[in-house]
């Protein structure tokens, strides 16, 4: 349990250096000087949260140390190539904000998937996509303007053509959509191709890990069969056919109401997230969602 | 590079729709059906020359990149249903480790988009290239499960 004032730099000095001292102060970091674990990848601002910010998230590697990069994420794919040539493999397994009045704060939280089966699984092409899908579902999920409404109904579909269609063109991923079964986007980076769907839940917190679970168990058959649907009237129509046959991976993208923007920064959510990553071989890209308020609770 | 085959159920005739690679670089994975179905007046007939046109088909699709744009519907508006009704279906795939896999489909809706394969426990697979006595006894199969 930590005592943090923010609950960013609660979360990215738990991932970087563990567990803060009994009794720490509510704006502790880390002892000066001290390194973080080798599970942090990604160093929030420069590793030095009180004097930097990173609003965007974005930062790769340098040759003295970790810079943050202008530009764009790109230098994340690069980074991820490193990290695959070290022998070690990542996950991008979430990447929230928080809206605290007109103040929106954004983190990238970096989390090792250590196993061996991760590690065959999840291919730099994999990372890469994720990088860029990352990014731009994080534009599309922090710029919104789209009121969703609460509760069920016709959410879903708005869902997908307001937030998850313009995140996964931008990445360079070709849009499917045309409801909520099978697959909404591909990226033909691949054999197989990076299959990707959107989902979007408005469920209590004690609620949603049990139903993003559920919907990764759903989405590990997805390529068991051949998968035919609709494609969206917004990218044309018309049916379309996937055969049967192995994925190059797979992604789901998870949105939920920007009421739980603090609830999928949880150490809960997230250990609960890396579980599922490494049980389904697939990787939650999780997002509150901005104008998407949800059922009051 | 697939082949769904409809078999009629009331009527003699077989008509099969193809299905086209996308534009996307480097491995395209989704198929768009276009242009007109072949059609052969009856089984019988599909049977007769069917192998050699499968063949045929294979070898002109290695090349063939569809646009999205040159996406030809193969149904005239709202005349899916209709035509697909009382049909078993049978799905042909050439797959990238050159496989040739028979897929029984069963409708969740009378359209093209709304196929489902009845599950790995009733495909049967083939290496590509293969025979016509080898091509048949698969087809068969996945036709009676089909049926």
């Amino acid at each position: 349990m930590n005592t943090f004032a923010h609950p960013i730099l609660a979360l990215w000095v738990a991932l970087c250096f563990g567990s803060p001292p009994a009794g720490a102060s509510p704006n502790y970091l880390a002892p000066p000087g001290s390194a973080p674990s080798h599970s942090c990848i990604y160093l929030y601002a420069h590793a030095n949260p009180v004097n930097n910010t990173d609003p965007s998230g974005l930062a790769t590697e340098g040759a003295g140390g970790f810079t943050v990069v202008s530009g764009g994420i790109g230098g994340l794919a690069a980074h991820t190539a490193g990290a695959i040539s070290r022998g070690a493999t990542w996950a991008y397994v979430n990447s929230g904000h928080i809206v605290q009045g007109a103040q929106t704060t954004y983190y990238w939280a970096t989390l090792a998937l250590g196993t061996a089966g991760a590690v065959a699984t999840i291919t730099p092409e994999v990372l890469e996509v994720l990088s860029d899908l990352s990014d731009s579902y994080n534009r599309m999920a922090t710029k919104n303007t789209h009121a969703f409404p609460p509760g069920g109904g016709p959410r879903g579909k708005l869902m997908e053509e307001k937030v998850f269609r313009p995140s996964i063109q931008q990445a360079g991923g070709e849009y499917l959509g045309g409801g909520v079964k099978g697959i909404d986007g591909v990226f033909a980076r691949t054999p197989g191709g990076i299959l990707t769907q959107g989902k979007s839940h408005d469920v209590p917190d004690g609620r949603l890990l049990q139903t993003i679970r559920q919907d990764m168990q759903a989405f590990s058959t997805v390529e068991d069969g051949p998968l035919t649907g609709p494609r969206s009237q917004s990218v044309g129509g018309g049916p379309y056919l996937r055969p049967a046959g192995p994925a190059g991976g797979k992604i789901l993208m998870i949105a939920v109401p920007e009421s739980q923007a603090r609830y999928i920064l949880s150490p809960e959510f997230i250990q609960a997230m890396r579980t599922y990553a490494q049980e389904f071989r697939q990787i939650p890209l999780v997002r509150a969602i901005r104008n998407f308020t949800g059922l009051r609770r | 590079m697939s082949l769904m085959v409809f078999i009629g159920k009331k009527v003699p005739e077989v008509f099969v729709v193809r299905y086209f690679r996308g534009p996307e670089f480097p491995f395209s994975t989704i198929e768009h059906p276009s242009g007109s179905p072949a059609t052969f007046n009856t089984l019988g007939e599909f049977r007769s020359g069917g192998f050699g046109w499968v063949k045929e088909q294979m070898k002109i699709y290695e090349g063939i990149r569809l646009s999205h744009d040159a996406i030809v519907p193969v149904f005239p508006p709202k005349q899916a249903k209709k035509l697909l009704k009382d049909r078993d279906v049978v799905l042909i795939c050439l797959n990238d480790s050159r496989e040739l896999t028979f897929e029984p489909m069963r409708f969740v809706k009378y359209d093209l988009g709304g196929l489902v394969g009845l599950g790995k426990d009733y495909r049967q697979t083939l290496p590509w290239p293969t025979t016509s006595t080898e091509f048949w006894p698969c087809f068969d199969a996945a036709l009676r499960d089909a049926s």
